[in-house]
């Protein structure tokens, strides 16, 4: 994590419960899923039912609306934020603020504007930011890589 | 004389790794016998996703016994001498054996048993695997001391003769048992020696050899196109790809809608291929047809009907997403489009993408309008200088048009060419970027001309890619690498060692190869300054001289021989520089050329001794024959080979300079340069000067190496 080696092996399952869904109920789209167990007195709600109103309106935002100056000014100061923390030895916060910077990369890149030659740059500094608060983490610790 | 089988199992290896990790262990494995003084008669290796495996043959049971002699110090050496030595050879005195007045130490290595050396050997070659990537796993990583290995490693048979060789690495003992496949074979299979493996584990629906594998795959995906009617494309990296994802490998096809055939057929290619690990099929119109063939690693019990179906549904899932991609870009004109690179960064130091497509427009009509880029180039049409300001005045009228229809084309594909980036489709495939705006060009009725520059100005991406030819591609390729090499130079980003993070390298390529292909002539420096980028581009020349150096190597064009004409100065026209290199080189690998470069070396060597050299100094009233030769040869020579360069006659350049190497050789033979005479002395030194100099009409000789 963060490049250092963990002891234990740290792990996680990732993958997408929906998707697994559409194999298992035999559906083509993910709006299709059955949500509950339909009965003759309990109406069948789908997966659409419940989320497609939230998917459409997060689509809309990030790929057309996100105001992007205001989502790289947020970047920046999510970065230097984290640095702040990382220089006064507070590693728990700096890795919030790297989280943050990590989604304010993510909306960038959904609305476009980060260029293949800026895209590498931009994951390194979302990367050091992550390193540096799980370095801060182990020398708070006394622990050595 | 034995065999010896060894298997390291493990969970899934991924493919790409498998083919390298074949020929790592192969090599650990003969290292490891070496060390011991042992060799094998034959190793043969086998990857499967599951196992990593080897047979070696005719090894024998043990080593041969070893004596090892030291030589150690004279007899009657000082004693500190003899201490040292005995010291360190672990002896007394008395053991040591004296010949001719020398003390030698004598060391008996008795044999070693082969199993023996093996049981070091196996967790040895497993701890130094170089795998790309490795993990460390289960209870044993509370350790970050714990063995590391591609994917959790689950067992070891390591069997000599017939015998267990008993090693053990992290808790797993060698054994003799193994497992078969994950579903056709359930319990493990116990191999008897290296002799039955491979039969032992087909019987279990494991496939060990890679090649046979390879075979069935690339053989059954042919035959299941050819049962629908279809022909498969053969795709020999797909073979390989899938031979290392199945132990049991069944090819069968499956089908998709035909509506999603309206996407281009490379989309559904790059689909298949890539994310899916897909063959596809053409119809016998030779068309892409709505079909693919994947690989099963099972012999499903319904034929493979419900694989199929699986493998349907997410093939449909993803064509159905290009799909979108594809319609919803349609809506959009590209000019449209190309307004929103406003707002990507193409650097933070260097602006935005428009920024950058507007300077490649300016640069690609510049290349059209100054005659560099054309239908017809000027070394086509008769040698004009590519820098003529006048240019416009000689064309003919008909001329002048079609060069400003170019122009004009040239500038337009360049205002695409980058618009694509902003749509869905290379977002999410961006492996496309160029071919969709060729597509997406075409649609909204672009010229044909405009439509294939967008569709083919990021070549030649590497050498070995096609190069561009059509003029207007020409020109936007050119103009792009071009902006990209002068601004990140002018911004001091330069590539550094290894570390290339533009591409910068591959851009220099591209463009030498575009100017070389297509016989553009220009002066680099001029078409550095049309970049308009803030630098004195001195090290941008040089690095793309070094590269041109790289690239020439393949052809075989010496080093040498580039920086020996490069360095004269003047000749920043590469086309022209390298027509003078070939020459050049030519003329120095004949014996002829061979013995001017001798004189002109020993010429140089005496030059440089001198105190005081005056190429002008008087001839004395007594010339002997060989100074009146070469002084004739020298008269002549000098402005033939200067005029001959003029003409861009680099053949008639090496003949000027051949017509000297008689001269100078009697020279050499016949007079002595360094007189008593000061005024004789100052006259040999000064012809000597002007031959050196008649030399470097063509090329530096002092650069030339041998």
């Amino acid at each position: 994590m963060g490049g250092f080696d963990c002891k234990p092996v740290s792990g996680e399952l990732t993958y997408g419960l929906e998707r697994l869904a559409m194999y298992i109920q035999n559906k083509d789209s993910i709006f299709d899923l059955a949500y509950n167990n339909a009965t003759a007195d309990r109406p069948a709600i789908t997966y659409g039912d419940v989320f497609r109103e939230n998917e459409r309106q997060m689509s809309t935002y990030h790929f057309e609306v996100a105001d992007t100056d205001m989502l790289f000014d947020a970047f920046k100061k999510a970065t230097a934020e984290c640095e702040n923390c990382l220089e006064r030895s507070l590693p728990i916060p700096a890795y919030e603020q790297a989280i943050k910077a990590s989604h304010i990369f993510n909306i960038l890149q959904a609305r476009g504007v980060i260029s293949v030659q800026e895209r590498a740059s931009y994951m390194g500094r979302v990367r050091d930011l992550a390193k540096g608060s799980c370095q801060a983490w182990m020398e708070k610790n006394g622990w050595t890589a | 004389m034995t065999d010896f089988l060894l298997e390291l199992r493990s969970e899934e290896i991924p493919a790409r790794m498998q083919v390298k990790a074949k020929e790592d262990l192969a090599r650990l494995f003969n290292d490891a016998l070496a060390k011991a003084g042992l060799a094998a008669a034959s190793v043969e290796t086998f990857a499967t996703p599951r196992r990593l495996a080897l047979i070696a043959t005719g090894l024998p049971l043990a080593t041969d016994a070893v004596s090892e002699e030291t030589k150690g110090p004279k007899v009657g050496a000082p004693p500190q001498a003899m201490e040292g030595f005995l010291r360190k050879a672990g002896l007394t005195q008395d053991q040591l054996i004296e010949r001719d007045g020398v003390y030698f130490a004598v060391v008996e290595k008795a044999g070693r048993q082969t199993a023996d050396v093996l049981a070091e050997a196996i967790p040895a070659i497993i701890r130094a695997f170089p795998w790309p990537k490795s993990q460390r796993w289960g209870a044993g990583s509370a350790s970050t001391e714990s063995l590391r290995w591609v994917r959790p490693l689950q067992g070891i048979v390591a069997i000599l003769g017939d015998d267990v060789v008993p090693c053990e690495i992290e808790g797993i003992i060698s054994g003799t048992a193994t497992m078969g496949h994950r579903f056709h074979h359930s319990g493990p299979v116990t191999i008897g020696n290296a002799g039955d493996y491979a039969e032992k584990l087909r019987d279990a629906h494991v496939l060990v050899h890679f090649s046979e594998r390879c075979a069935l795959i690339r053989d059954g995906a042919k035959a299941a196109a050819a049962a629908a009617g279809l022909t498969l494309v053969a795709d020999e990296g797909l073979v390989v790809e899938n031979a290392g994802l199945t132990e049991w490998p069944v090819p069968m096809l499956g089908r998709f809608e035909l509506a999603f055939l309206e996407v281009p057929q490379e989309v559904i290619q790059l689909t298949a291929r890539v994310n899916q690990k897909y063959f596809v099929c053409h119809d016998s119109a030779g068309k892409l047809a709505n079909a693919f063939v994947c690989t099963a690693n099972i012999d499903a019990h319904d034929g493979g009907a419900a694989i199929v179906a699986g493998n349907e549904k997410v093939l449909a899932a993803r064509l159905s997403d290009a799909k979108f991609f594809w319609e919803q870009d349609l809506k959009v004109a590209l000019d449209d489009q190309a307004t929103k690179l406003a707002q990507i960064t193409f650097h933070e130091k260097l602006g935005s993408v428009a920024d950058k497509v507007e300077r490649v427009a300016k640069l690609a009509r510049w290349l059209v309008e100054e005659g560099i880029v054309g239908s017809c180039s000027p070394a086509q049409a008769g040698a004009q200088p590519a820098n003529n300001d006048s240019s416009d005045k000689v064309l003919d009228p008909g001329l002048r048009r079609g060069t400003q229809e170019l122009a004009d084309q040239a500038e337009r594909a360049a205002r695409l060419c980058k618009a694509d980036l902003v749509t869905g489709m290379v977002g999410e495939f961006p492996e496309l970027q160029g071919l969709m705006g060729g597509y997406y060009a075409r649609a909204q009725g672009e010229a044909d001309a405009v439509a294939d520059a967008v569709r083919d100005h990021y070549k030649p991406v590497g050498q070995g890619d096609d190069v561009p030819t059509a003029p207007v591609t020409v020109a936007v390729s050119l103009a792009d690498k071009l902006d990209t090499l002068a601004q990140f130079f002018a911004a001091g980003m330069p590539p550094t060692g290894s570390k290339d993070p533009f591409a910068l390298r591959r851009a220099a390529i591209g463009f030498l190869s575009l100017l070389l292909q297509n016989d553009l002539r220009c002066s680099l420096k001029d078409m550095l300054l049309a970049t308009g980028a803030a630098t004195t581009f001195d090290s941008l020349e040089e690095f793309l001289v070094d590269r041109l150096k790289v690239q020439q190597r393949e052809a075989g064009v010496r080093h040498d021989l580039i920086d020996a004409v490069f360095s004269l100065g003047g000749e920043d026209d590469l086309v022209r520089l390298l027509a003078r290199v070939n020459a050049l080189q030519a003329y120095i690998t004949t014996a002829e050329g061979a013995n001017l470069l001798a004189a002109y070396k020993r010429a140089a060597n005496i030059l440089k001794a001198a105190d005081g050299v005056d190429a002008a100094a008087p001839a004395p009233a007594d010339l002997v024959a060989e100074e009146r030769a070469l002084l004739t040869a020298l008269d002549t020579a000098a402005p033939n080979a200067a005029a001959a360069v003029d003409a861009e006659d680099f053949e008639g350049a090496m003949a000027a300079l051949a017509s000297l190497r008689a001269p100078i050789d009697a020279f050499f033979d016949g007079v002595m340069v360094n007189d008593e005479d000061p005024a004789k002395r100052a006259f040999r030194l000064g012809l000597l000067a002007r031959f050196r100099d008649a030399v470097h009409r063509v090329a530096d000789f002092s650069r030339i190496e041998g």
